[in-house]
């Protein structure tokens, strides 16, 4: 078996893969402050949902902010995993992009899944997952509600600042003047996805572009990013595990090459 | 290698060196920009040192400055405001960027020195830009010499650029290790290097750039194969970036920093008239992106690309560098069209966001890797 450990800024992701590269289990578990404990915790979860133990591992890699931190043999970077997982899985997409807890990124692949160019964020929550939790939390609600409220907008407000900070307050005075929660969240989840698409045009868009990480779960901004994009995008089932996936597919290659 | 030890230790040592230099009754002058004629202030028997940062928060400095401007200078100048610099007799700057020019300002009313000079630096190298530079530097050196209550000679500046020469080409030297594959010593190390040159006594230093040269050969750790990488960009006071870079995948052969090749590429020529000398060697020397001289540049970073046979090339403007910043997109299609992959970085000073560095550094490495 191999194992792929992706140390998130918001959630660890632990994954178990055959040989042939098929999914046996996965777990995801908050990456709190610790990512050694955590990846431990999903890491035990994994293996027990398999009804596997530690001693049938032959390789793991870890990837993620807090890869250098957790007990695997080698690392990878976020983005060579993340494109080797969407290549594994869509193999038809040759633009991928990612938005996690703390960066989203926007990565171009050619037909053999390698990477040929990537854009990664600023380093601010903006145009992040972080910017929705912030959001949610403002608005006193489960991030999962976001994603569904939205769908109900029916008249979405602008949203013209993307800071994180700025944009908070932003949605108070929407909210002060009356404004339906759900146009409110539209407007927000809008913002981000301009953001994120600006991003993505410096590199250039190729058709069948995949979209993965947590933020991939929420079906308002799914719906936002298409708009702007012109295109709906390739989702994987878990689109959370996908960095994950690709660490326990080099898993398998580091393991060959031994 | 002990000798690198010692180029790190004069790194680590160096403000106690300086004020044990001035101790002994020599001033010690800072500079801040490699346009600044240091064979000058050597020639008048003084130690020139060029005044660096700290990768530490620049907190005294940011009540004086806005934080939208360049975070080496405003570190430098946090540095000298927390008196780590209190031991200089004298601070001289030379007109480069906008922000270096305005930081001068800052220097010269807030802290107090006994000398302060400005060399108003041409920016680009027409013949009458070479007749207003020769002057400047004869009006710095008189400066220096009524303040010092000294004269300094003819034979001395000889004598100070023949040290001068000697370091450059032992730098060269240096950096031609890096021509094997693998490198015979890592970037970060040849960084330290030209950085304590910098900042040491250049007779002690060629001392110890000998003694590197003779040891390198036989080292028993030299680094090991890697991406042969170009890093080009803003002035570079620290290695961690260089660090980051080498514990990926990285080698780095070849740069063209002002705190790199930039600094030693060039001799100063033979003249009857030393400051003649002086003048062409400055104005002609390798450009810095605040020259009006982009091409000229661009063809040093592409030539050294080339001649170290670079696989990969990384952009590293601090933030707020204009000068840079404006060359970067342009300078990034040269290096593409010369066939190499190309990543864009913009870094704080301080280092903040250095794992979102590591992973954009990790990633580009292990995709120029995959085709390697």
């Amino acid at each position: 078996m191999y194992v792929g450990i992706d140390a998130g800024a918001s959630a660890t992701k632990a994954i178990i893969i055959n040989e042939r590269g098929m999914h046996i289990s996965h777990a995801i578990v908050p990456s709190g402050i610790n990512f050694k404990f955590s990846s431990q915790k999903a890491l035990r979860k994994a293996l027990k949902d398999a009804h596997l133990n530690s001693g049938n591992i032959l390789h793991s890699v870890a990837t993620g902010y807090g890869r250098a931190l957790i007990d695997a043999e080698s690392t990878s970077s976020e983005i060579t995993c993340i494109s080797r997982g969407v290549h594994k899985l869509l193999p038809s997409a040759r633009t991928i992009i990612d938005v996690g807890g703390q960066d989203s990124k926007a990565i171009r692949i050619n037909e053999g899944g390698r990477v040929l160019n990537f854009i990664m964020n600023d380093k601010c929550a903006a145009g992040t997952g972080k910017f929705l939790e912030v959001m949610a939390s403002t608005l006193r609600m489960p991030i999962e509600e976001l994603g569904k409220l939205h769908l109900k907008a029916s008249n979405p407000v602008k949203i013209s600042s993307t800071c994180t900070v700025f944009a908070e307050s932003e949605v108070i005075s929407h909210i002060s003047q009356g404004i339906k929660i759900e146009d409110v969240i539209a407007g927000l989840q809008d913002a981000i996805a301009e953001r994120i698409y600006n991003m993505c045009s410096r590199i250039g868009f190729a058709k069948d572009f995949a979209f993965t990480g947590g933020v991939a779960k929420s079906q308002g901004f799914v719906e936002a990013l298409s708009k702007k994009v012109g295109a709906i995008p390739l989702i994987p089932e878990e689109p959370q595990i996908i960095c994950a996936l690709g660490a326990a597919l080099a898993a398998i290659k580091k393991h060959k090459e031994k | 290698m002990n000798i690198l030890t010692a180029f790190k230790d004069s790194l680590l040592t160096r403000h106690n060196m300086a004020e044990k230099w001035s101790s002994g009754g020599k001033p010690v002058v800072g500079w801040s920009c490699t346009y600044t004629p240091e064979e000058i202030i050597y020639a008048a028997d003084a130690l020139p040192v060029m005044v660096f940062g700290n990768p530490e928060s620049a907190k005294l400095a940011d009540a004086y400055i806005p934080t939208n401007t360049c975070s080496f200078l405003r570190s430098n100048f946090n540095s000298a405001l927390k008196g780590n610099y209190n031991y200089l007799d004298g601070f001289v700057a030379s007109s480069s960027c906008d922000n270096r020019d305005k930081i001068f300002d800052m220097w010269r009313y807030y802290l107090k020195l006994p000398y302060f000079h400005f060399i108003n630096t041409p920016h680009s190298k027409t013949r009458k830009a070479h007749k207003f530079f020769y002057e400047e530097i004869l009006r710095f050196k008189t400066s220096l010499e009524e303040t010092l209550g000294k004269r300094i000679s003819a034979s001395a500046l000889k004598n100070a650029i023949q040290v001068y020469n000697e370091n450059r080409s032992l730098l060269k030297r240096v950096y031609n290790l890096r021509r094997n594959d693998p490198p015979l010593i890592s970037g970060a190390e040849a960084l330290e290097i030209v950085l304590s040159s910098m900042i040491m006594e250049k007779k002690a230093h060629n001392k110890m750039l000998k003694k590197l040269l003779v040891e390198a050969p036989h080292r028993i750790d030299p680094p090991k194969d890697a991406v042969r990488v170009l890093i080009s960009g803003s002035i570079m006071d620290n290695i961690d970036p260089f660090k980051i870079v080498e514990s990926v995948g990285g080698n780095i052969v070849a740069d063209d920093l002002c705190t790199g090749s930039a600094y030693f590429w060039d001799m100063v020529g033979s003249d009857t008239n030393p400051i003649r000398a002086i003048t062409r060697r400055y104005l002609n020397k390798i450009p810095s992106a605040f020259m009006l001289e982009q091409k000229e540049r661009f063809r040093h970073t592409i030539k050294m690309a080339k001649q170290f046979n670079v696989e990969a090339a990384i952009i590293l403007v601090l933030k707020f560098c204009d000068a840079h910043m404006f060359d970067a997109p342009q300078l990034a299609n040269e290096l593409k069209e010369e066939g190499l992959p190309v990543l864009y970085l913009e870094w704080e000073h301080s280092l903040s966001g250095r794992a979102q560095l590591k992973t954009r550094i990790e990633a580009f490495m292990e995709m120029v890797g995959e085709v390697k």
